[in-house]
């Protein structure tokens, strides 16, 4: 595990503008065995200004893990990644792109990106929790990210 | 001497109107069928189907042949004014008129005869050659050119010449309409022709100089009531000829038929006053050759205009074909336009349809997870009944997608070795093979031109049908294929529980289902797509089977000249 980790809870951004989806992965990341803090963003808009601070930065801690919806109102999920993989201070930052498309051409776009991983929501309830709970285990406690800057 | 021309004009005059007013009834039924098919419509038309009677034709018809022969009736009395009538110069002028006015008959019905490959214009010809050309002799000798120092009977000689003459028209219009159509197909025309016109010309000729030569039998009787008795039997020749081709013009309604008539008539007329001509030059012989003259003009203006008819319809015909092939282009587009948009709906539909379930499918199953057992009996089993719905519409939209995605991710076929196929299909279905005990063998299977992926789909779907729809039997599955008339027949037979044959055609519906969900899980799209997909191929696809005895599925794809492996 992440030494930075122990201690404090895992703060995690999701962006996604379905309120459904949004309280599925809560639940289903309140059953996971890491403490987190889950933080929100309903549009590309929203997910950049809560990245780029924009006064707030102060009071919002900079995410451990972004959840990434493709298709959202305002700006879409594509460009949210492109900003964050293009920006120095955030590119580390491992994204889980989790979305509901299985469009060829949004996978191979998603990692051109360099989109960190590619998820197809499960439409399985059991599924989705397993998956979300995986993703969680395994960006936050399995694998080694650099430490922050 | 113009009011017989005049008569004649008038005659077919009206003759064209009745066939006008056929036209008209043509018109319209076209107009019918184009609605209908067009197609039907074009081949309908190239052939003159019989049974076209109509009233209103037979009435014109039947009025025209009224006026010709009572003018018939009143020429007799008419030409005793002119005292040209009778002489022999006269008759000389007529002849060498009749018999270029006959060549040229024969001549168009030469030409008829090669672009139409019909015998019925070659025989008729051929009475018309014969008639031209003893009509040129006959002209001839009664100039005296030919009778000076010859010594011929010349009073015998063209009395016979032209009933032999007239015999061989009348008799070659009754052989050319009996033998239509019986005397097989005409292969080589242009040998034919020759031949026949050379067989005829010698006939002729040979005859002549027979004639010439021998003695010949009295022709004319002037003492009799009947002075020329041959005449008299080509009268009956000829109405025997005029009923055959009214039965044939019934049939047609086409205009040359409708000028033989015309023509035989004319020469019934004209054989009635030669029957009763005394002596060379009198009038009912002047009168008689008049006729016979007259005679050749209806089928020279007759193949004339039918040919005009011919180019009329067969410019309206290119002209309706290419409407018909622009329809049908038309729906064409029309067509594949359609189908794009539905299979786009399908895709859509069921993509899109896959959010919103997701939530409900979730959420109950979230319902089911926090409160089962916390309610009552009664909330546990509408939440069984919510998520087993969600679950069954998840399946439904799955396969749907499925389905569509025959046509969305199809791929062009490419030489596909169905031997590996079958290999990696069984290998992928090892687990439901081991858990139904199952023997799947098969044949040595060819390679053909089809989608790898969904060709193993077929294979997959119709062998892990073989595997499902199993009885207490050991299973039994067998894979051939047979090439057969150009494709490859591939059957995939098991021992199973089978169907009822009155199903198999329900069977590869879409969601159709021999099975409540209980007997043998499922959505009933897989046989869907096995159809979608070998007709995607330009195959088919069907099944036989007898209940609890087992099913045979066939499948074929085109075999386009690709070896067997």
């Amino acid at each position: 595990m992440t030494m930075e980790l122990i201690g404090r809870p895992v703060e995690v951004l999701l962006v996604e503008d379905s309120p459904g989806d949004v309280r599925l992965t809560r639940e289903a990341l309140r059953e996971g065995k890491l403490r987190n803090n889950l933080h929100v963003a309903h549009d590309g808009v929203e997910a950049l200004e809560y990245l780029h601070g924009n006064g707030e930065r102060a009071t919002k801690p900079r995410p451990d893990l972004i959840l990434l919806d493709l298709n959202l109102p305002k700006k879409d999920g594509r460009e949210v990644l492109a900003a964050v993989k293009d920006d120095p201070e955030l590119r580390r930052i491992p994204v889980v792109i989790l979305t509901s498309s299985g469009a060829e051409e949004d996978i191979a776009r998603t990692y051109d990106l360099h989109a960190n991983c590619y998820i197809r929501k499960p439409v399985d309830l059991e599924q989705f929790i397993s998956v979300v709970k995986n993703v969680e285990h395994f960006w936050l406690a399995v694998v080694t990210l650099p430490s922050r800057a | 001497m113009d009011w017989p021309l005049l008569d004649h004009e008038g005659e077919s005059g009206s003759s064209r109107q009745c066939r006008s007013n056929r036209r008209d009834g043509d018109e319209a039924r076209d107009k019918q069928t184009i609605t209908g098919g067009l197609i039907v419509s074009v081949l309908e038309h190239t052939s003159h189907g019989g049974g076209r009677a109509e009233q209103r034709g037979i009435k014109g018809f039947a009025l025209s042949h009224a006026v010709i022969v009572l003018v018939f009736l009143a020429i007799g009395p008419l030409a005793s004014r002119w005292h040209w009538v009778g002489l022999s110069e006269f008759h000389a002028c007529m002849e060498v008129t009749s018999s270029f006015i006959a060549w040229i008959a024969a001549v168009a019905c030469l030409m008829y005869y090669l672009g139409l490959r019909s015998r019925l214009f070659l025989i008729v010809g051929l009475g018309f050659l014969v008639c031209g050309s003893e009509d040129l002799v006959h002209g001839a000798l009664a100039l005296g050119r030919i009778s000076e120092g010859a010594g011929a009977d010349s009073a015998r000689f063209v009395p016979a010449a032209f009933a032999g003459s007239r015999a061989a028209l009348a008799i070659a219009i009754i052989a050319a309409v009996l033998l239509e159509g019986k005397l097989g197909t005409v292969i080589t025309p242009r040998r034919e022709a020759a031949v026949s016109y050379v067989l005829a010309v010698l006939a002729g000729g040979g005859a002549t100089a027979l004639a010439w030569r021998g003695r010949l039998p009295t022709f004319v009787f002037p003492d009799e009531l009947v002075s020329r008795p041959f005449d008299a039997v080509n009268v009956l020749l000829f109405i025997v000829a005029f009923t055959v081709t009214v039965k044939r013009w019934l049939d047609t309604r086409d205009i040359f038929s409708g000028a033989l008539l015309i023509c035989i008539l004319l020469n019934v007329g004209g054989q009635i006053y030669a029957s009763f001509s005394r002596q060379l030059f009198d009038r009912p012989f002047q009168i008689a050759n008049w006729a016979s003259l007259l005679s050749y003009c209806p089928p020279v203006v007759g193949l004339a205009v039918q040919g005009l008819e011919e180019i009329r319809r067969s410019n309206r015909e290119i002209a309706e074909r290419k409407e018909a092939e622009r329809a049908l282009a038309r729906q064409a587009r029309e067509l594949a336009r359609s189908n794009a948009e539905l299979e786009q709906f399908a895709y859509v539909a069921s993509h899109d349809l896959q959010e919103p379930l997701r939530m409900v499918s979730s959420y109950v199953q979230l319902l089911a997870r926090r409160y089962r057992g916390k309610l009552d009996s009664d909330a546990d089993e509408f939440i069984f009944y919510a998520v087993d719905g969600a679950q069954r519409m998840k399946a439904l939209i799955d396969s749907l997608l499925k389905y569509s995605r025959v046509r969305t991710e199809e791929k062009p076929p490419a030489p596909t070795d169905s031997q590996e196929l079958i290999e990696a299909v069984l290998r992928n279905l090892e687990v439901a093979i081991k858990e139904s005990d199952a023997t799947v063998t098969h044949d040595q299977l060819p390679t053909v031109m089809a989608d790898a992926a969904q060709l193993g789909q077929v294979f997959q779907n119709l062998v892990g049908n073989a595997l499902k729809f199993r009885n207490d039997r050991p299973v039994r599955v067998h894979i051939s294929a047979e090439r057969h008339n150009g494709e490859w027949i591939f059957a995939v037979r098991d021992n199973g529980i089978g169907f009822d044959p009155r199903y198999s055609d329900r069977l590869f519906r879409v969601f159709e289902r021999l099975h409540t969900r209980a007997e043998y899980p499922g959505t009933g799209i897989g046989l869907a797509i096995c159809k979608r997909v070998t007709e995607r191929h330009g195959g088919r696809i069907w099944a036989e089977s007898e209940p609890e005895k087992g099913s045979t599925f066939y499948f074929t794809i085109p075999s386009n000249g690709e070896e067997p492996t």
